[in-house]
């Protein structure tokens, strides 16, 4: 019944979407838009949780349709997608980006970035009481990755407890070498969200190490965690979509807020794999 | 222990075994077909990315190969899937620390046969490590096909190792199946067994119900013979024991009724000598219940000392058997009464018991009594009679003789015969009162002694020696024993029978042979005469007071054979004659062994 309810409600929001990105622009009296690198998909669903927070409609753009007309009063945008945080956007007007994993702006500006990863202290707590053991953390990012997240995090190890180890990549490929020098080193890896980490392969190499070698595999999301991982503490496209809602609204109030807020994670624990792999997790309740 | 379950117990050993060798074989089989299948379907699941991604085993790089091995891993559903180049070493591996790693040694030698194999491992042999070649495929380009190129190298092995959940569900779905095959063909035989056995044994149970008939008196019952097999024949054997059981039990109805019925008294002992049957007449004799009876030791029946009560037993015991053994009954009146035992013997001869008959006695003994009193008044009678009548005889014998002597010229011829006649009368009359005196004086009270036989022949050959001058006689005596007996009566014997063997003659000169001989009743002895001989229907008449055969010519009263007989009785022996007219006659008579003294 909750499904059903769950499907109801995603498919009346989805036909009003649809009508309203079907609709041209009025341009004229909105002061914020949000602009969707595709207008389905995790995007879209996000969208719908911001619009919700944010508590009024807001006109979407859907870029995969063309290039948006946005309108001149523009104070602030929600970007959906690392192509919707790339467009030019006039200079004072705050762009707020979302899901956008792999970018990372090289230009000053308005710009308040939403965290896919989870807030680094909450996420290690979530991990620690999943793995009350929970001593060394790999993570695995792109050799590119801005440091600021990778920073926080390992004040939040120190505080915690946790060493945690980054281990920087160019591409998935580079996995097996990464985790064959690891083998008996770490107590747990941890993948970022990154688009060119993250393959069906590596996910399978990273489960496969993980499970020969009796230590969970953190994905990234919620939905990888299906893929082979023990679990996932991350943001949800709705939390994230909330989460950009309210850096939204601070901007349009002038109020003052970090280059990266995060949004609200959850646990997501797969036990079947956990069990295949004859892993003890701490935590109960949750999971797949 | 029941025939069914020896059955049972015969059956269950080699069902279990063959249980055990059924499952176990089967069990093999199933197990290695199940492989041999798992294999297969890996196989055929793997060839197929073998020639889609046949580059990334060619190129035999780890990046290349993982996606493939994944999918493969996924789609076996495999622990581990790895792939190995020609000389072994793991190119790449869905554990991609095991990159290189060493492969143990039983698998190298699959990883590198030509046509591949596979190997159970793991906890309790989970998985099926199946080795698949990889070569590498025909080339699709003309030039290279004309080039010669065919490809078939080998590039190298591809490992999976894939569950065998599937396959150990379907053992296990087997083994169940057979299992319950097995209980169920077990089961029926069991239950084939069982019925089986109920129709192999109704015979028996028939024959068993058979019994308890017999048990119960029913005697005479038959069972079906339903067939013509041993219990069949059985059943046969059974009806005809049945027949001949009634028969028997008829018979000692008829027995015990016989046996309640005698006078006499009848009682059967244990060896032991103690009563196990008392019939009425003892019942009654003894004035006692059967309850009472029975146990009782069977000399308390007779009266005297205990030694005295019992020797009959000890009679018994060592001539096997006892005939009229004489005592007195256990009762007030003491009745006199005869013993005869027996033992009673089983069909083998072994002793089982002792049959006993007591004869009661005392009207016997009472009426003997009364004999020898009428024996002895007679006796006496006769003796006074014949000694009292010999007086007048001799005074009338004298006076005749006066008279004749005196007045024999005056009487004339004719008184003189009458006197003859007289005389001769007196004469005779005096004999035949001599020979009762003789007969009387026989007494049955033996005065018994070692007498010589011959020597006592001999004095009566000498006592008669004119009598045989007078008629020509020869006499031969041969070998006569010495015997135990009363001398006189040997003598009177003797006496009698030479006496007649020299009087009953043929005209020819009378030749008389005296002998004896042992037989099995005592001496027999035999006076032979050369005589007219007697016909044989004078036996009868021959050996009693006065039997005469002849007239008035021939002497005698017809006393001699009755004394004969008379002697002879009184020693339990018989006397008899073997003779033919005209051919002589032979007088036998047996002297049983008499008791020492």
């Amino acid at each position: 019944m909750k499904a059903g309810k769950s499907f109801t409600k995603a498919l009346s929001c989805g036909l009003l979407a649809a009508a309203a990105l079907a609709c041209p622009a009025p341009a004229a009296a909105q002061r914020e838009a949000a602009v969707l690198a595709k207008g389905s998909g995790p995007y879209f669903e996000s969208y719908l949780a911001f619009q919700k927070a944010l508590g009024r409609p807001v006109t979407p753009f859907d870029l995969s349709r063309g290039k948006p007309r946005l309108p001149g009063d523009l104070r602030a945008v929600a970007a959906f997608g690392s192509r919707a945080a790339d467009l030019k956007y006039p200079e004072d007007v705050t762009v707020v980006y979302a899901l956008a994993p792999g970018f990372f702006p090289d230009k000053p500006g308005r710009l308040i970035r939403v965290s896919s990863l989870p807030e680094p202290g909450k996420a290690l707590a979530a991990y620690k009481q999943l793995q009350p053991g929970l001593k060394r953390l790999t993570v695995f990012r792109l050799r590119n990755l801005s440091k600021i997240y990778p920073e926080k995090l390992a004040a939040a190890g120190k505080a915690a407890g946790v060493e945690v180890s980054e281990v920087a990549l160019s591409s998935s490929t580079e996995f097996p070498e990464a985790l064959r020098a690891l083998s008996g080193k770490t107590d747990a890896l941890w993948l970022f969200p990154d688009p060119n980490l993250i393959s069906k392969t590596s996910l399978d190499v990273l489960a496969e190490f993980a499970c020969a070698n009796k230590i969970p595999f953190y994905a990234p999301s919620a939905g990888l965690v299906a893929l082979g991982a023990t679990a996932a503490y991350a943001p949800g496209f709705a939390e994230t979509g909330a989460a950009a809602a309210r850096a939204l609204q601070a901007a349009l109030d002038g109020r003052e807020q970090p280059s990266m807020v995060f949004a609200e994670a959850s646990l997501t624990v797969n036990r079947k794999a956990a069990a295949a792999c004859g892993l003890s997790l701490g935590m109960t309740g949750g999971g797949q | 222990m029941k025939v069914r379950a020896k059955l049972l117990l015969f059956l269950l050993p080699p069902l279990l075994v063959s249980a055990f060798l059924v499952k176990y074989l089967s069990g093999r089989a199933v197990r290695g077909a199940l492989r041999e299948q798992a294999a297969a379907s890996a196989r055929a699941g793997v060839s197929g990315a073998i020639e889609k991604d046949s580059a990334a085993f060619a190129s035999g790089g780890e990046p290349e190969l993982l996606p493939v091995l994944y999918s493969l891993k996924d789609a076996l559903t495999a622990s581990e899937v790895f792939f190995a180049g020609p000389d072994g070493a793991v190119l790449a591996h869905t554990d991609v620390t095991r990159k290189g790693g060493a492969l143990a040694e039983e698998w190298r030698e699959k990883l590198l046969s030509p046509e591949g194999g596979y190997e159970a491992f793991g906890e309790g042999a989970g998985y099926l490590m199946v080795f698949i070649p990889v070569l590498s495929p025909a080339p699709k380009d003309p030039e290279e096909l004309a080039l010669g190129s065919s490809g078939g190298e080998r590039l190298g092995t591809l490992a999976a190792a894939v569950p065998l959940d599937a396959a150990y569900a379907a053992e296990r779905a087997i083994s169940r199946r057979i299992t319950i095959i097995l209980l169920a063909v077990y089961a029926a035989i069991l239950l084939a067994a069982f019925f089986a056995t109920g129709l192999a044994l109704r015979p028996v149970r028939l024959l068993t119900e058979g019994t308890q008939r017999i048990r119960l008196g029913d005697y005479g019952g038959v069972i079906p013979v339903a067939s013509q097999d041993e219990f069949g024949e059985l059943a046969r054997s059974f009806n005809e024991m049945s027949r001949t059981l009634s028969g028997t039990i008829v018979s000692k109805n008829y027995l015990d009724a016989v046996i309640d019925n005698i006078v006499d008294i009848l009682v059967v002992t244990g060896l032991d000598g103690r009563i196990t049957r008392a019939n009425k007449a003892a019942l009654a004799a003894f004035d006692r219940p059967a309850g009472e009876l029975l146990g009782e030791p069977a000399q308390g029946l007779f009266s005297g000392e205990e030694g005295q009560a019992a020797a009959w037993l000890h009679l018994l015991a060592s001539e096997g058997q006892v005939r009229d053994y004489e005592t007195r009954l256990n009762i007030p009146s003491r009745a006199p009464a005869l013993i005869s035992a027996s033992y009673i013997r089983d069909t083998d001869g072994t002793p089982s018991g002792i049959a006993v008959v007591i004869r009661d006695i005392t009207l016997r003994k009472k009426y003997e009594a009364e004999l020898s009193r009428s024996n002895e008044d007679l006796q006496r009678f006769a003796f006074v009679a014949s000694h009292d009548l010999q007086e007048p005889l001799r005074t009338v014998t004298n006076y005749i003789q006066l008279l004749e002597n005196k007045y024999r010229s005056a009487l004339g011829p004719d008184a003189a015969r009458n006197v003859d006649f007289i005389t001769a009368a007196v004469k005779r009359m005096r004999a035949l009162v001599r020979d009762l005196l003789e007969y009387s004086k026989l007494n049955a009270e033996l005065k018994l002694e070692q007498v010589d036989t011959g020597e006592a022949a001999r004095s009566v050959v000498e006592l008669m020696r004119d009598t045989f001058a007078a008629a020509g006689a020869e006499v031969a005596l041969e070998q006569l024993p010495v015997i135990r007996a009363d001398r006189g009566h040997i003598e009177r014997l003797l006496q009698n029978l030479l006496s007649n063997a020299v009087k009953f003659v043929d005209g020819r000169p009378p030749r008389v042979t005296v002998g004896a001989r042992r037989t099995q009743e005592g001496w027999v002895f035999s006076v032979a005469d050369n005589g007219e001989g007697i016909d044989e229907k004078y036996s009868g008449q021959l050996f009693k007071l006065f039997g005469r055969l002849h007239g008035a010519a021939v002497p005698g009263a017809g006393i001699g054979l009755a004394s004969c007989k008379r002697i002879i009785d009184a020693y339990g022996g018989r006397i008899w004659f073997d003779s033919e007219p005209g051919k002589g006659a032979t007088f036998f008579f047996s002297i049983p062994q008499q008791p020492a003294a």
